[in-house]
């Protein structure tokens, strides 16, 4: 099997507090894998490293290519696409400015246009808001707009922290159809880190479970969600419930 | 009527000039969070270098050309050897930075140019243009209002349609989600520098045979662009380019019409800065910036 990500031994730190102590795990081409956790577990660090967004230890291999130690914008540049944790919106940009930054570093140019009714189908709602200041955009709209710019850059990986957090139910869920939507029709692979367990498991074809910076179980998802100890120890009995399923 | 009429284009001519200062200044600002106080010093180097070009011989239009392609350059190492070190600095300290600078750039203009007084020569024809009966306005005002619109819209069209454009401005909008999509952040500061020091090298080569050239040219057109940014809003360019135009009407105004106007435009400029302070501290275009401490 052919790897879209693979991390070996990674550790991550913020100054002097080490958050991350050496993790492993991949992501499978084409495929979506669920990075679960609770809060403070290190999944967010985990993007970051990856990202190159803060110091970082190990080996991250994007396409089996070494990518450990490079730029935020130069490994944005190859291909992966984060949609950050607080969305990164452009709050002072239009919301088309937001989608054209995404597309900045979309190997074929001529494919905006194309690539914009793409997200317009998925999100009709950002095609009403064009030439509104994303900053005046709802939360739930935001998200919408940060996945969409992350379509826009036509990536290899997407990277997606908690597009669950901070909205409604019925927002959640709706969002939840369309990144599946997403998955199927593009082949992108895609690491999901979430907190809402049950429907990132749902979502995702394998899973990594991380224990304040350690990784203490990885499998397909569907193991993890029947395996009775985890899902009672790390994914809680009545996550059920919130998931709102 | 005419007199009236006189008075708004000379206004506005050097209104232009203190709207492209003002950009100048918003274009650090909106990236960085300071004032580059030391704007109008640069302004003032970089005609220096025009004249010194004009000197040697050089026709006047390619030695602004090419003093603006030199400053661009020069603003370029100015920011990644004495700004980039302190980028995360405290406030204070930055104005200290902010402040040597200034006083450097404007010694070294004076050791290298003397503190002579020089004429500077007009980029177009000397006399004047008759627009009407009665009214007749010198070429140079004319050509300077024409040549810092131009400016003007062509940094509007290049931020608003160019890719780089709106590089530059996703990087002063959000640092972080610029990297994530791709834009090399630290490239884009030192653009706007050289962008900045580029669009004041224009505004110097305006502004020099109106006041003529010394090292200390720069200070008042700082301070008039300065209140024209605040007026508009410090955080929008195109508030701060319409301060700009507002405060150099208003100084035409009053040195016309005011007794004794002419003496304390200075104080007007100050006392606008202030009253905007006071009354409107995000001027009329700009966004209020909160602060959490």
């Amino acid at each position: 099997m052919s790897y879209a990500l693979e991390l070996n031994d990674v550790t991550a730190s913020y100054g002097h507090g080490s958050i991350l102590h050496g993790i492993n795990f991949a992501v499978p081409e084409g495929e979506v894998t669920a990075l679960l956790g609770a809060n403070g577990a290190g999944k967010t660090t985990t993007l970051r490293a990856i990202c190159g967004m803060i110091e970082t230890g190990g080996e991250v291999r994007l396409f089996g290519e070494d990518i450990t130690g490079k730029s935020p914008d130069a490994i944005a540049r190859m291909g992966v696409a984060h949609v950050p944790d607080g969305r990164g919106t452009f709050t002072g940009l239009t919301v088309m400015d937001n989608l054209r930054l995404g597309a900045l570093i979309a190997k074929r140019r001529g494919n905006f246009r194309r690539s914009l009714d793409r997200v317009f189908d998925y999100f009709p709602r950002l095609k009403e808001r064009m030439g509104q200041h994303a900053g005046t955009l709802s939360g739930g709209e935001q998200q919408m707009l940060a996945i969409s710019r992350a379509l826009v850059s036509e990536p290899h990986l997407i990277l997606l922290d908690e597009p669950s957090i901070g909205l409604a139910p019925v927002i959640v869920k709706q969002l939840f159809g369309i990144l599946e939507q997403i998955a199927q029709d593009a082949g992108v692979s895609m690491l999901l880190v979430e907190q809402n367990s049950n429907l990132a498991l749902k979502l995702a074809s394998n899973a990594a479970l991380l224990e304040v910076g350690n990784l203490v179980a990885q499998g397909s998802a569907e193991a993890l969600s029947q395996n009775q100890d985890i899902a009672r120890a790390y994914l809680g009995d009545g996550a059920g419930a919130e998931a709102g399923a | 009527m005419t007199f009236f009429l006189e008075q708004l284009i000379i206004g506005l001519s050097s209104g232009g000039i203190y709207a492209i200062m003002a950009l100048a200044l918003v274009m650090i600002y909106k990236s960085t969070g300071h004032v580059n106080l030391a704007q109008g010093e640069m302004a003032v180097f970089s005609t220096f270098i025009a004249w010194t070009l004009v000197q040697t011989g050089m026709p006047l239009w390619p030695a602004i050309l090419l003093t603006v392609a030199v400053s661009f350059v020069g603003a370029i190492v100015l920011e990644r050897v004495v700004v980039r070190p302190f980028a995360e600095a405290d406030d204070l300290v930055v104005v200290a930075v902010f402040v040597g600078l200034f006083l450097s750039i404007h010694s070294l203009a004076g050791a290298i140019w003397n503190y002579e007084v020089k004429p500077f020569p007009s980029a177009f024809s000397d006399g004047s243009v008759s627009l009407m009966v009665d009214l007749s306005i010198r070429t140079h005002t004319l050509g300077s209002l024409v040549t810092t619109g131009a400016v003007l819209t062509a940094v509007w069209i290049f931020f608003r349609y160019t890719q780089l454009g709106l590089a530059l401005r996703a990087a002063a909008d959000n640092r972080e989600s610029s990297r994530l999509v791709g834009i090399n952040v630290s490239l884009m500061l030192a653009l706007g520098w050289g962008l900045a020091a580029g669009i004041g090298a224009v505004a110097g080569v305006m502004i020099a045979p109106v006041t003529f050239l010394d090292p200390g040219m720069g200070l008042a057109p700082l301070i008039f662009a300065l209140a024209g940014a605040l007026l508009g809003g410090i955080t929008s360019p195109f508030g701060a380019a319409l301060g700009g135009l507002i405060v150099g009407v208003l100084e035409a105004m009053i040195s016309a019409y005011v007794p004794y106007g002419i003496e304390f435009r200075e104080l007007i400029a100050l006392m606008l800065i202030l009253s905007v302070l006071l009354v409107r501290p995000a001027g009329l275009f700009g966004e209020i910036v909160a602060r959490r401490v």
